[in-house]
């Protein structure tokens, strides 16, 4: 009777352990694929893949952005206006914009919101004359999980204040 | 018989019409309650109340904030960071602030929701009283904890100027 008990009370204590284990398994291959998310972006825009690109946002009328640059609206709302805003990006030589990401950051807000945050450099490249720009940015993003599957549906990216 | 198959269809007829619109009048309120945090934290500003301020925030590691000003870390994280860094400027106000929201849009996520806006803030010295006029453009993320929207991200910059 009392080998029974221990028994019963180390397959609880093993059931308890597998599903803590399994959660936080679980939250971190979240903030895994959230991260996946981001890093697709960059790619796409350092790539000029406009579907790549697009295969990460929302397709909604609800998405939104604030551009780092005075080239953009002052929110471009919608997919609609936000693939063309995009495009302008994709529609370059590759190699013309290079992203590259400093410290991202995931904030899981529930199973199916996040947030990321990254420090940007971006360096332009001229195609014609070959100079060089160099320019820092903060960016958030916000994802929603739709049918399993993370999408972007906001992007603040500010450049870095100097004054 | 017949009078009575008629009172049941129509009774039916009105719990669904009721059940329809009970979803759409809860998804308007929480619209309503995410509008009002972020009509609180231009009041918590304009009157320097920093109880208000700090009862808009989750306070937790997780949230964070990206700031318009220069010379700061990029990224502030974590609650108490924020706290140490907006406390100083509600105790001590160096003059007078007047902020306008202008075209705020909510974007619901479940129990979360992001918002944007453009925020027009109007500071005077008390010394001088010379004012400055500045616009940010604001990201607010806010989440559903314990029945109350507080913020858990926001991220604030000057219009680009080129």
């Amino acid at each position: 009777m009392k080998t029974k008990s221990i028994l019963g009370f180390l397959t609880c204590l093993a059931l308890v352990f597998s599903l803590s284990f399994a959660q936080s398994a679980n939250a971190a291959s979240a903030e895994e694929e959230v991260l996946q998310v981001l890093e697709t972006s960059v790619k796409a825009l350092n790539t000029s893949d406009s579907s790549l690109l697009s295969s990460v946002w929302s397709h909604s009328p609800k998405v939104s952005m604030f551009g780092p640059d005075k080239a953009s609206l002052f929110l471009t709302q919608g997919w609609t206006e936000l693939d063309k805003s995009n495009k302008t990006l994709t529609n370059t030589p590759v190699g013309t914009y290079n992203f590259t990401i400093h410290h991202p950051q995931v904030t899981m807000l529930g199973d199916n919101s996040a947030i990321t945050t990254a420090y940007l450099t971006l360096v332009y490249t001229d195609s014609s004359t070959k100079a060089q720009d160099i320019s820092q940015a903060r960016m958030t993003l916000v994802y929603q999980r739709v049918d399993g599957k993370w999408l972007v549906v906001h992007n603040h990216s500010s450049m870095f204040p100097t004054e | 018989m017949r009078t009575k198959s008629i009172l049941g269809l129509l009774m039916c007829i009105a719990l669904m019409f009721c059940l329809y619109t009970v979803p759409s009048a809860n998804a308007a309120s929480a619209e309503e309650e995410v509008l009002q945090v972020i009509t609180n934290w231009a009041k918590a500003s304009i009157a320097s109340d920093f109880k208000l301020f700090s009862s808009l925030y989750l306070h937790s590691p997780k949230t964070s904030q990206v700031h318009p000003s220069a010379g700061i870390p990029f990224l502030y994280k974590g609650w108490e960071v924020i706290e140490k860094d907006w406390e100083p400027t509600f105790k001590n106000p160096t003059g007078t602030v007047d902020i306008s929201i202008h075209n705020p849009d909510i974007t619901m996520l479940g129990d979360n929701a992001a918002v944007v806006a453009l925020y027009e803030i109007v500071t005077a010295t008390s010394i001088t009283g010379e004012e400055t006029i500045t616009q940010h453009r604001v990201t607010r993320v806010l989440q559903k904890v314990d029945g109350k929207w507080v913020i858990v991200h926001d991220h604030a910059s000057d219009l680009p100027l080129k």
